[in-house]
């Protein structure tokens, strides 16, 4: 039954793997192209473009989540999950085979990172100590891979009803927010929520800190 | 008689204006059972909740022994289902449809599924969004057939398909109930294909079940009369139930009566009463006929 | 054969069947050892419950027309000549019975009733 799931989600994802692929192999070898150059003559502007390129990891794991998760639930949702609902498999079951089915489409991805980070580093020359940069790279992307597919997961398989009350909790949680900046514009609810999830041991961690390589 | 489905006391509020009210289904094993209504009286609701897409606020459902919907998967290993909307996965091709399906369920007809691709005349690579809708009827067939089901529960299999394909189709579905003396429980509008092979009906009129029983009860006790000189009949012991009564005609009335039997034909003994004619209503005038009155008893 | 079956009649499904096989055994059509259409051949050609073909089946069984062999199908017996002449008896009377049926309906009296069968029967209306 996997399998019969995995078949059908590559073929509606294949092409977006690829193109995945081919952008996770490409950021590596382009962030590190287009910046080494500038480092030699100018290293503050080196260091904040060097941050810029940082930026793009965590989003092409989102991106790539997202997509991912879309194209594989696309089809039940479009039927309204009523092909899902016949089949002879409890609900938890089913929702399991597409969630391993999804990550499995994102391997590729996350190899092809790991591949492009070692291409890109293989002609610098690195000193001992972060020669285990581009593993590190593939890793962090990998996790925040992982992490961000679950979110999309979670948002696409849930039912509309189930999404209209996220929604409604964010909005809320804003409007509380709102509400405490004008009384006391010093608290920043906002901020400090984002500032919790975002610094280890909050969950969204790994999408923060340093996604690139600093003094060489 | 063991039952193949079973509802007791169902209760569903799908909005203010309509509900299922204590609805009682009994569908006898190896029965094909012809499942009446008009629009919108509530039959595709209740096969939503015979499948458990939806919950009952009240009463039970047993589906092939199993109870809805703590045991759905296993009921749903053995039920063949077109649901009313298709269902198919359109970007896939009819080979992949058929892949993916037989992944699910353990008893799989391959032989089969070759003779019905062919006699269907479907191409396996042909993909199935782009189906015609007799097409799509037919795969969906296919599939349910395949799985080699003890059960089918069919909604409007056949709406808006031309005769041939509906020739098709139902000649495949009663093949394989020769073949595996499955139970069918087949909702339609199309009362005249129905009444062909159907042996029990179940009627459903605004969210309750208004008659079950066997084909053969149900046709047999339906009959059309034609009475002259009935205008100062006394009917209140009347052994058959009159559904309708028309006296456009002169002398002559003709009507419409429930549970007639042979012998009834004394009870018209009486002073200058003459029963002229007893004919069989087909189900369609049947049905109409016990829905109208069905109806106008309950306002 | 079983092309015009009529679910709306008044006879059940299963006689009907029944009435046309023996008909074409009385005729010849059907001869001694011919095998029947099995019962998932008829019920899907002529989409009928298999279980009006079975029960014609054994009708047809027990009034010694056909045999059923298991595995194997339902075969005509060989009818001896009593029992054919016996039915094409019962066949006439049966169209018989529907005639006056419907000439009771038109509002014919046996006498108009005998001269038409005469008439037609030394050849038709000119």
């Amino acid at each position: 039954m996997q399998r019969a799931i995995l078949r059908i989600q590559w073929k509606a994802c294949w092409h977006l793997v690829i193109a995945l692929s081919v952008a996770a192999f490409a950021l590596p070898i382009v962030s590190v192209r287009l910046d080494w150059t500038a480092g030699r003559t100018n290293l503050p502007l080196f260091l904040t473009e060097l941050q810029l390129w940082g930026f793009f990891y965590p989003l092409l794991a989102g991106v790539a989540a997202l997509i991912i998760a879309v194209g594989i639930w696309m089809s039940d949702r479009r039927g309204q999950h009523v092909y899902a609902l016949l089949l002879p498999v409890p609900r938890w079951r089913y929702i399991l085979y597409r969630y391993a089915g999804g990550l499995l489409l994102l391997v590729p991805v996350a190899l092809a990172l790991w591949a492009g980070a070692v291409v890109a580093t293989s002609g610098l020359g690195l000193p001992p100590g972060i020669r285990v940069y581009p593993h590190a790279l593939a890793a962090k992307f990998a996790l925040t891979l992982l992490l961000l597919f679950g979110f999309a997961f979670a948002l696409m398989s849930a039912s509309s009803r189930t999404v209209g009350i996220a929604i409604r909790i964010l909005g809320l949680f804003l409007a509380v927010h709102v509400a405490v900046l004008l009384l006391s514009p010093s608290t920043n609810l906002l901020w400090t929520t984002v500032k919790a999830l975002g610094t280890s041991p909050g969950p969204l961690a790994p999408l923060g800190g340093r996604w690139m390589l600093i003094d060489a | 008689m063991t039952l193949a489905i079973q509802t007791q006391g169902l209760q569903y509020r799908a909005s203010r204006e309509f509900a299922i009210e204590n609805l009682s289904l009994a569908v006898p094993a190896g029965a094909l059972y012809g499942f009446l209504g008009p629009n919108g009286c509530g039959k595709t609701t209740t096969i939503r909740l015979l499948l458990g897409r939806l919950r009952p606020d009240a009463g039970t459902i047993t589906l092939l022994g199993h109870a809805i919907p703590e045991a759905l998967p296993a009921a749903l290993a053995r039920t063949g289902v077109i649901p009313d909307r298709p269902h198919l996965h359109r970007y896939l091709t009819v080979q992949e449809s058929l892949d993916f399906h037989r992944a699910f369920f353990t008893e799989w007809d391959t032989v089969w599924a070759t003779e019905l691709l062919a006699s269907f005349r479907l191409r396996p690579g042909q993909k199935a969004g782009g189906l015609s809708k007799g097409e799509t009827a037919k795969l969906m067939l296919l599939l349910a057939l395949c799985q080699k089901p003890d059960l089918l529960i069919l909604d409007e299999p056949m709406d808006g398909l031309d005769p041939v394909v509906r020739r098709d189709v139902l000649a495949a579905l009663l093949e394989y109930v020769s073949a595996r003396g499955a139970t069918v429980l087949v909702s339609s509008h199309l009362v005249h294909e129905l009444e062909r092979f159907c042996d029990w009906i179940g009627v459903m009129d605004r969210g309750r079940l208004v008659v079950e029983l066997p084909m053969s009860e149900f046709r047999g006790g339906n009959k059309r009369l034609r009475v002259s000189s009935a205008q100062s009949l006394d009917m209140t012991n009347a052994p058959f139930k009159v559904m309708a009564r028309d006296r456009s005609a002169g002398t002559v009335e003709t009507w419409m009566v429930r549970g007639w039997l042979p012998e009834m034909t004394n009870w018209f003994q009486r002073d200058g009463v003459m029963l002229r004619e007893v004919a069989d209503l087909d189900l369609e005038d049947g049905f109409v006929e016990l829905l109208r009155a069905f109806r106008t008893s309950d306002t | 054969m079983f092309a015009d079956l009529d679910p709306k009649s008044p006879i059940p499904l299963y006689e009907q069947i029944a009435v046309r096989v023996k008909a074409a055994v009385s005729t010849g059509e059907f001869r001694a050892g011919d095998l029947l259409p099995s019962v998932r051949e008829l019920a899907g050609r002529h989409r009928i419950n298999p279980a009006t073909v079975t029960q014609a089946y054994r009708a047809l069984e027990v009034e010694g027309f056909v045999e059923l062999r298991q595995g194997a199908g339902t075969f005509v017996k060989s009818v001896p000549t009593e029992t054919r002449a016996r039915e094409r008896g019962t066949q006439a009377r049966r169209l018989v019975r529907d005639m006056l049926a419907n000439a009771a309906r038109y509002g014919l009296s046996r006498q108009e009733l005998r001269d038409a069968i005469r008439h037609e029967l030394d050849g038709g209306t000119r």
